[in-house]
């Protein structure tokens, strides 16, 4: 069932949302960076940013992550486990973060192993997204087969901007659900024309999107191009930091480390590392498979637009364009993969 | 100037004067420039230079295993090229400098013009092997008056304000990457035997990174700006290169990236030295 909310009375919905949880949610700092940040009042929301610096992935797999506390004493060895995660709300990210949340919660649950410091985290997690209105210069969600600005995918709740300031909220799990019905006072129930409102927005919408790739085309071209010489040359402008995968909604990688800060205390902890990084292949003895920057440099387009189709049957990118953004010299994922040859 | 520049890049390829060149050329939309890497003489027709050529080219020269390079430099960008001939990482006369006369240039982030450019003093490029286009220099001296205000707070506000902006920081080491004079092979951010650094991400750690990097660079960071333009969080980054090259001048009378053949003040002695520690 379909409803409809004012602007004004999301920011009541968000504020009984901050009285009850965490709320993360887009805010603007005085370097003018938007990030996902705890609100403490609906105010401090800021809704007009298209996508914010960095993606919400952080909130629920954390960038490092105490998986336990080893502390020893002289009644033995006791292991301290991480406190239970609380229940959050992530209010106002965009439909390609959302669904980046769709596929980073298939790879934690590959198989038969199921990852729980982020599974359980996740099931505590409501994600309220907000539709585009205005897609940029790097927005390329439509090119994949889940992808527009208006899609629900990994959204609890879905807010879609109409005509006159009002709001189509429609609810696709039993959390969405329940934001409505907790905060029923400031809904109205949605007619007939509102929905084919929302679909002359997407219409709308999906036309400012400029680039539209075939990414079954190119994965075919992936596969026998790994020894091209294409690569040799595409490399060379990237300075390989990780900012592209650290500002992905996808990008998942991670490393273990231990530490001993004395004798009697230690930890575990996960932190999330990028495939850019020297030292993330390097082995034991000095030996690293991907030693060189156009290895590491092919890794990436490599893994989320071919080996991660050929495991999950759907690419490690929701086109949101980030890492074009973020990108310190300005490489834009759409050219390389298009270039392959 | 485009025009000017192409040919010339395709004449020093052509004439083997180079056996690569680096410029700009135009990335996504109308207010972004990437690098350009060409080989091939008939290669050079993408080549631009415009307002939103902000990356420092002189960050490749450490990267590219090459013999004879030809770099396309704003007036700043050469003090980095310098500043690695001083630190001996290529000989002078195997990097052919095109300096283009550059009227500031804008961030892609926020269209603004950088911090930099205003009272630039290099707008015609010195110390170029060929120099393209006119500007005229600022008669202005580079102004350290944010700095200056900045120091005046108090210890606390100062670190409140640091501390939030570690608390953003991602750790993608962008800042790092893209900064010509952070060319260690093994940076110590990356060890783990010993771990100088632990990979666990918090505002501390951070913090302790970006003051570990601002203390390895003093005296041959030529305050340019990449690392802040490169932040992907907005980190003023520019506050601290700039505090550097307010103490190198301050302190030791000292400018990198002027000199070919000074001594940096760290590396050297003297009796005189200032006492005051930097930072």
């Amino acid at each position: 069932m379909a409803y409809l909310i004012t602007k004004e009375n999301i920011k009541e919905v968000l504020n009984a949302l901050i009285a009850a949880k965490t709320v993360y949610a887009p805010k603007k700092d005085a370097e003018d960076t938007v990030l996902f940040e705890k609100l403490v009042n609906a105010s401090e929301w800021h809704g007009d940013s298209l996508l914010t610096h960095t993606t919400a992935k952080d909130k629920v797999y954390l960038q490092s992550e105490r998986f336990f506390k080893i502390k020893k004493d002289k009644n033995g060895v006791t292991i301290e486990d991480p406190a239970e995660p609380e229940e959050i709300v992530i209010f106002g990210c965009r439909p390609c973060d959302a669904r980046g949340f769709d596929v980073i919660n298939k790879l934690f649950n590959w198989s038969d192993f199921v990852d729980e410091y982020y599974t359980k985290r996740m099931a505590k997690t409501t994600i309220i997204t907000i539709s585009c209105e205005k897609p940029e210069s790097t927005c390329f969600c439509t090119s994949f087969a889940k992808g527009s600005p208006v899609n629900e995918t990994g959204s609890d709740l879905l807010l879609t901007p109409l005509k006159d300031g009002k709001y189509l909220a429609e609810a696709y799990t039993e959390k969405g659900e329940k934001v409505i019905s907790d905060n029923l006072k400031y809904f109205s129930e949605a007619a007939e024309t509102e929905a084919k409102e929302k679909e002359a927005f997407k219409t709308a919408s999906e036309a400012k999107i400029i680039k539209k790739l075939d990414l079954a085309a190119i994965k075919k071209l992936m596969e026998p191009a790994f020894e091209s010489a294409y690569w040799e040359t595409v490399h060379l402008p990237c300075v390989k930091c990780g900012a592209c995968t650290f500002v992905c909604p996808t990008c998942y990688c991670f490393d273990i480390t231990e530490k001993a800060f004395d004798n009697m205390n230690s930890e575990r902890v996960r932190s999330w590392d990028t495939c850019m990084s020297e030292i993330f292949t390097r082995m034991a003895g000095g030996v690293n498979p991907r030693s060189d920057t156009k290895k590491r440099f092919r890794q990436r387009f490599m893994h989320k637009f071919n080996y991660h189709v050929d495991n999950f049957k759907e690419e490690l990118c929701t086109g949101c364009g980030r890492c074009i953004k973020a990108c310190p010299v300005s490489i834009d994922v759409r050219k390389v993969i298009e270039g392959i040859k | 100037m485009d025009k000017e520049l192409q040919e010339l890049i395709k004449k020093l390829l052509t004439e083997k004067k180079a056996e690569w060149a680096i410029g700009y050329e135009k990335a996504y939309d109308e207010f972004s420039t990437r690098p350009a890497f060409i080989i091939d003489p008939a290669d050079t027709a993408r080549l631009i230079f415009n307002k939103y050529c902000i990356n420092n080219l002189g960050l490749y020269l450490t990267k590219l295993k090459k013999n004879k390079l030809a770099v396309v430099c704003k007036g700043c960008d050469i003090a980095t090229v310098f500043e690695l001939i001083r630190e001996k990482q290529f000989k002078r006369e195997n990097v052919a400098i095109i300096g283009v006369a550059c009227e500031g240039v804008l961030d892609k982030r926020t269209n603004k013009l950088l911090e930099k450019c205003e009272n630039c003093q290099v707008k015609q490029p010195k110390g170029a092997d060929f120099t393209l286009g006119n500007a005229k220099n600022s008669e202005k001296p580079k102004s350290y008056a944010d700095v200056v205000e900045f120091e005046k707070k108090s210890s606390k506000e100062k670190l409140e304000f640091w501390n939030r902006q570690f608390e953003k920081c991602i750790r993608c080491y962008a800042c790092r990457n893209v900064c010509p004079v952070c060319y260690c092979p093994d940076c110590f951010a990356l060890r783990s035997m010993p771990e100088y650094l632990s990979k666990h991400v918090d505002a501390d750690k951070n913090k302790l990174f970006h003051m570990i990097r601002m203390q390895h660079v003093f005296g041959r960071c030529t305050d340019c700006k990449a690392c802040d333009t490169a932040c992907p969080v907005n980190i003023p980054l520019s506050m601290l290169t700039k505090k550097l090259a307010k103490d190198a001048k301050e302190l030791f009378n000292y400018e990198s990236g002027a000199d070919t053949d000074a001594r940096p003040p760290l590396s050297t002695y003297d009796e005189g030295d200032s006492e005051s520690d930097i930072m």
